[in-house]
C-alpha cells in the first residue's frame, strides 16, 4: 500500500503538479470567473514590476533588515539560554513556565501590546522577531541537552573526564543536532512573525504592502507579493536545512 | 523526504546533567520544580509592576489595574458577546480543518504518488504565513462568517494534513506485511491496522490543528476589525485604555490555554494500549 | 509441501539491479521440517516472503500443495522475528487475527484462538496487551496466531532471533514437542544459529551469498523423535560444529570479498 517512488519520479511527479496548477490558474483566471483571481500571467508580469519598484524594494528592505537585526541576535541568545537551561536545573525550573506559556499561547495576541509599547516602526517588528524566535531556539536546544545519553556522561567521567571536556566531547555534539533544527525552525517563524507584525502595524515593510494592495483592490500585485513571500520562505528555510545537514549528528 | 519539518519538540522531563545530589532528589523533583517555576512567574510579575510603576501608565500599566480591567471585562456582556461572535467563525472554520485536513492527510500518507504530487503545494502552503492571504480573502468573500472562517480553516489545515500525513507513513510496514500474508483486503488493511497505527498522530494533528485554528482566530480578529474581539481590541487601543487591552490580550491566552488543555485531554484518551511514558 | 522452481529474485536500488536470489530449486516435502540457513545477505528472508506471497519473484515459480502460488494463501502462515501483533488489540484477538481475516465468525475464532493460546501455555493471558508479555510470551502469541488457521505449511522467519539465549532455548524445545503433534505440517524455518537448524530440522538448506544461493541440502542423520536427548552425544556436536564452520567459512569470505570492494 505505502510504497516508495524513485527520487526522479517523485521529482518528476512534483513538477507536473506545479505546472499543472499553474496551469490552471492561467485558465480559470482568463475564465473570469471572479475578479479576485486574475490569471497567472498577469500575476507574474506583476511580480516582474514590482521587483524593478521602488516601494516594493523598500519595503522588502526593511522586512530583511528587520530579520537580520533581531535573528542572529536572538538564536544566540537562545542556545546560550537553552545551553544554560540544559546545564543548569534551577535555571530550567525558572525559565520553563515562560517557554512553555509562549508555545501554548498564540503569539500574535502580544502584538498589539508590542505596538503599545515600541510604537508602530521598525522597533516593534524586531521584538516580534525576538518574540516569535526565541521560545522556539532555548526549547529545541534544551531538548538537545535532554538527549544526551546518561550512559555516555558515566563512561566519561570513569575516565576522569573534567567538566570543560565532557561539556566539549559530549554534551555540545550531542544537543547540536536538535539546537541547529531550532534554528532552522525559528527561521520560518521569523520571517512568518515579521509579516504579520508588519500586517497588523499597516505601513511597513512588506506585510504593510500586502495589507495596502488588498485595501486598493490591486489583486494582480496582492498575488505577486504573496508569491514572493512564500518563495522567500522556502529559499531561506531550504538554506538553513542544508547548513543543519552540516551539524556533525 | 519528511514533508512535515515544522514541529517544535516539547520538553522531556528527564533530569538534566548536574551531578550532586540535592535536597530535591531526596524528596522528589516534581514539588521544587512547580515552585521553582511558579516562583519564577510571580518573579516576573512583580518585575512587570516595578517596571510599570515608572512607566507611563499608558504604555505600561500595573499589574493591578490589568487585573481589575480582567475581571471588569468578566462582568461585562459586550464581552462574552464578542466572544460569541469571533467563536462562530472559529468553529467552522476549525471543524472544516478537521474534516479536509485529516481526510486529506490520511490519503496522502497512504499514496505515495499522491504525496509526489501534493508536496510542492503543502511546502509552499507551509513556508508561506498564512496571514498574507487574508487580504485576498477578503477581496473574494468580504469580512462576513464565510470569510472569517475562511481565514480559521487556512490556518489549521496544513498542518493538520502533514501531521497526519506523516502518522500514516509511519505506520509499521511489518504490521501491514502480517496483515497482507494473513490475506486481509486494502480495505481491511486500513480499517483494521493503518486506522489504529495512526491514531496518536491523528490525536496530535487535530491538537496542532486546533492551536493553530486558535491563531488563525486572533490573525483574523486583528486583521478584520470589524466585529468581535477584534473590534474590542482597537477599541481600546485606538482609545488609549491600556488596563484594558492587556486585560483582552490576556482572555486570548486564558482562551488558548483553555482549548488546548482540553485538546491534550483527548489526546491523552487516543492511545489507552501504550506505555504511560510519554 | 513446498516446490520451489528456478526462482529468480532481483530488485532495483536506485536504478542499480540487485539479485537477492539466483535460480533457487528446492522441495520441501509435506511433514518436513527444513531450516534455511547463510550468512548475512544471502537472501533466505526474500526467499521466505517468496514462499509466502508476499514478493513476487522475477522469474520462476513456486507451487504448494500442488497449485503455483499467486499471493499469499490460506495454506501458508508466517511467523515473523519482531512479532508484529497489533499493540491495541488483546492477545485473544491477536491470536484470533488471521482466523479474523479469513472471515471467521467472532465466537469461532475466539474459541479456536483460546485453545490455541492454551496450547502455547499462554490461559490467562487472553485480556492483556502485548506490551505487558515478554518477548517469550509475545512469540507464543504470534505462534498461536498462525497455527489458528490451520496452515500445511508453517514458515517462521527467525522467530526467536529476538529472544534472550534462555528463553530461546526453551521455546526451540517447545517447538520440537509441538511438532511431534504437528500431523503432517511443513515447515520453513529461517534463522541464523546452526544448533537451532540442526536441533529443529529434517533437512538444512545452507545458502551462499552475492548472489543468493543453494549451496548445499544436509539431511540431519539423527532422527527427530529423541532429539533432545541426542544432543549431549559427541557426533551430533562434530555434525553441528562441521556445519557451523562451513557457515562461518562462507561469512569470512563474504567479509574479505567486501572488505576488497572497500
Amino acid at each position: 500500500m505505502t510504497t516508495r517512488l524513485s527520487a526522479f519520479r517523485s521529482v518528476a511527479l512534483g513538477t507536473i503538479s506545479v505546472i499543472g496548477a499553474l496551469a490552471l490558474w492561467e485558465i480559470v483566471g482568463l475564465a473570469g470567473v471572479s475578479s479576485a483571481l486574475p490569471p497567472f500571467h498577469e500575476v507574474a508580469l506583476a511580480l516582474v514590476d514590482l521587483l524593478t519598484s521602488d516601494a516594493f524594494q523598500e519595503s522588502v528592505w526593511f522586512t530583511l533588515t528587520a530579520i537580520a537585526i533581531a535573528f542572529p541576535l536572538t538564536v544566540a541568545a537562545g542556545l546560550i539560554l537553552g545551553s544554560l537551561m540544559g546545564l543548569i536545573r534551577l535555571l530550567r525550573w525558572m525559565f520553563d513556565p515562560y517557554m512553555t506559556l509562549a508555545l501554548s499561547v498564540p503569539l500574535v495576541a502580544i502584538i498589539p501590546i508590542l505596538i503599545n509599547l515600541f510604537g508602530f516602526g521598525r522597533v516593534t517588528i524586531i521584538a516580534v522577531i525576538v518574540v516569535y524566535t526565541l521560545p522556539v531556539v532555548v526549547v529545541n536546544t534544551v531538548a538537545g541537552f535532554d538527549s544526551v545519553d546518561p550512559d555516555q556522561v558515566a563512561m566519561a567521567r570513569s575516565f576522569g573526564a573534567s567538566r570543560l571536556l565532557l561539556l566539549r566531547r559530549v554534551l555540545l555534539p550531542t544537543a547540536a543536532p536538535l539546537a541547529a533544527s531550532g534554528v532552522r525552525l525559528a527561521a520560518g517563524r521569523a520571517i512568518k512573525g515579521a509579516i504579520v507584525g508588519e500586517q497588523i502595524v499597516g505601513l511597513v515593510g512588506m506585510g504593510g504592502l500586502i495589507q495596502r494592495f488588498g485595501g486598493a483592490f490591486a489583486v494582480e500585485d496582492l498575488y505577486a507579493a504573496i508569491v514572493f513571500v512564500g518563495i522567500l520562505g522556502i529559499v531561506v528555510v531550504n538554506l538553513l536545512t542544508r547548513l543543519e545537514r552540516r551539524v556533525p549528528a | 523526504m519528511s514533508l512535515h519539518g515544522d514541529t517544535t519538540t516539547t520538553t522531556a522531563e528527564r533530569s538534566t546533567v548536574t551531578k550532586r545530589p540535592s535536597l530535591s532528589e531526596r524528596f522528589g523533583t516534581d514539588l521544587p520544580r512547580i515552585g521553582v517555576g511558579a516562583g519564577s512567574l510571580a518573579a516576573g510579575a512583580v518585575a512587570w509592576d516595578l517596571y510599570a510603576r515608572s512607566a507611563d501608565p499608558l504604555f505600561a500599566p500595573r499589574a493591578s489595574s490589568i487585573w481589575s480591567a480582567f475581571v471588569g471585562l468578566l462582568g461585562d456582556s459586550e464581552f462574552w458577546q464578542s466572544y460569541a461572535t469571533t467563536l462562530r467563525p472559529f468553529l467552522w472554520g476549525w471543524a472544516a480543518a478537521m474534516v479536509v485536513g485529516l481526510t486529506f492527510g490520511l490519503v496522502i500518507g497512504m499514496s505515495s504518488t499522491i504525496r509526489a504530487l501534493a508536496g510542492p503545494h503543502l511546502s509552499f502552503f507551509n513556508a508561506l504565513p498564512v496571514s498574507t492571504l487574508v487580504p485576498a480573502i477578503v477581496i473574494a468573500f468580504g469580512i462576513d462568517t464565510v470569510a472569517r472562517s475562511t481565514v480559521v480553516f487556512l490556518f489549521a489545515v496544513i498542518e493538520v494534513t502533514l501531521t497526519a500525513a506523516s502518522g500514516v507513513q509511519y505506520v509499521d510496514r511489518d504490521l501491514l506485511d502480517m496483515g497482507r500474508s494473513f490475506g486481509l483486503g486494502r480495505v481491511r488493511r486500513f480499517t483494521r491496522i493503518i486506522l489504529p497505527g495512526s491514531a496518536p498522530a491523528i490525536a496530535a494533528a487535530v491538537r496542532i490543528g486546533t492551536a493553530r485554528a486558535v491563531v488563525g482566530m486572533v490573525v483574523m480578529e486583528l486583521l478584520l476589525v470589524s466585529v468581535g474581539v477584534g473590534k474590542l481590541i482597537s477599541r481600546y487601543r485606538d482609545g488609549f485604555d491600556a488596563p484594558r487591552l492587556y486585560a483582552v490580550v490576556l482572555s486570548l491566552a486564558v482562551f488558548a490555554l483553555f482549548v488546548n488543555g482540553l485538546m491534550r485531554l483527548v489526546e491523552g484518551r487516543a492511545q489507552p494500549w501504550k506505555d504511560d511514558e510519554a | 509441501m513446498i516446490d520451489i522452481n528456478g526462482v529468480t529474485m532481483t530488485f532495483e536500488r536506485d536504478g542499480v539491479p540487485f539479485t537477492a536470489v539466483e535460480d533457487i530449486d528446492l522441495t520441501i516435502a509435506d511433514g518436513e521440517f527444513a531450516s534455511i540457513i547463510g550468512p548475512s545477505g544471502c537472501g533466505k528472508t526474500t526467499l521466505l516472503k517468496i514462499i509466502a506471497g508476499l514478493v513476487t519473484p522475477t522469474a520462476g515459480t513456486v507451487t504448494v500443495d500442488g497449485n503455483v502460488i499467486d499471493g499469499p494463501g490460506p495454506e501458508r502462515a508466517l511467523v515473523f522475528q519482531n512479532f508484529v501483533l497489533l499493540p491495541w488489540a488483546s492477545v485473544l484477538d491477536n491470536a484470533a487475527f488471521g482466523l479474523e481475516a479469513r472471515g471467521v465468525a467472532k465466537e469461532e475464532r475466539r474459541r479456536i484462538a483460546r485453545e490455541q493460546l492454551a496450547k502455547m501455555g499462554l490461559s490467562g493471558f487472553e485480556q492483556h496487551y502485548p506490551r505487558e508479555l515478554s518477548g517469550g510470551m509475545q512469540q507464543r502469541v504470534g505462534i498461536a496466531r498462525a497455527l489458528a488457521v490451520d496452515p500445511s505449511n508453517l514458515l517462521m522467519d527467525e522467530p526467536f532471533g529476538a529472544l534472550d539465549a534462555l528463553t530461546r532455548q526453551l521455546m526451540q524445545k517447545d517447538l520440537l514437542d509441538l511438532w511431534e503433534e504437528a500431523e503432517a505440517r511443513t515447515a520453513a524455518f529461517v534463522t541464523h544459529s546452526m544448533d537451532e537448524a540442526v536441533y529443529l530440522s529434517d533437512r538444512i538448506v545452507l545458502m551462499n551469498t552475492r548472489p543468493g544461493r543453494i549451496e548445499e541440502i544436509i539431511e540431519v542423520p539423527f532422527p527427530r523423535e529423541n532429539r533432545a536427548d541426542v544432543v549431549s552425544q559427541a557426533d551430533y556436536n562434530e555434525f553441528t560444529r562441521y556445519l557451523w564452520s562451513r557457515l562461518e567459512g562462507m561469512q569470512r569470505a563474504d567479509m574479505d570479498t567486501r572488505g576488497a570492494d572497500g
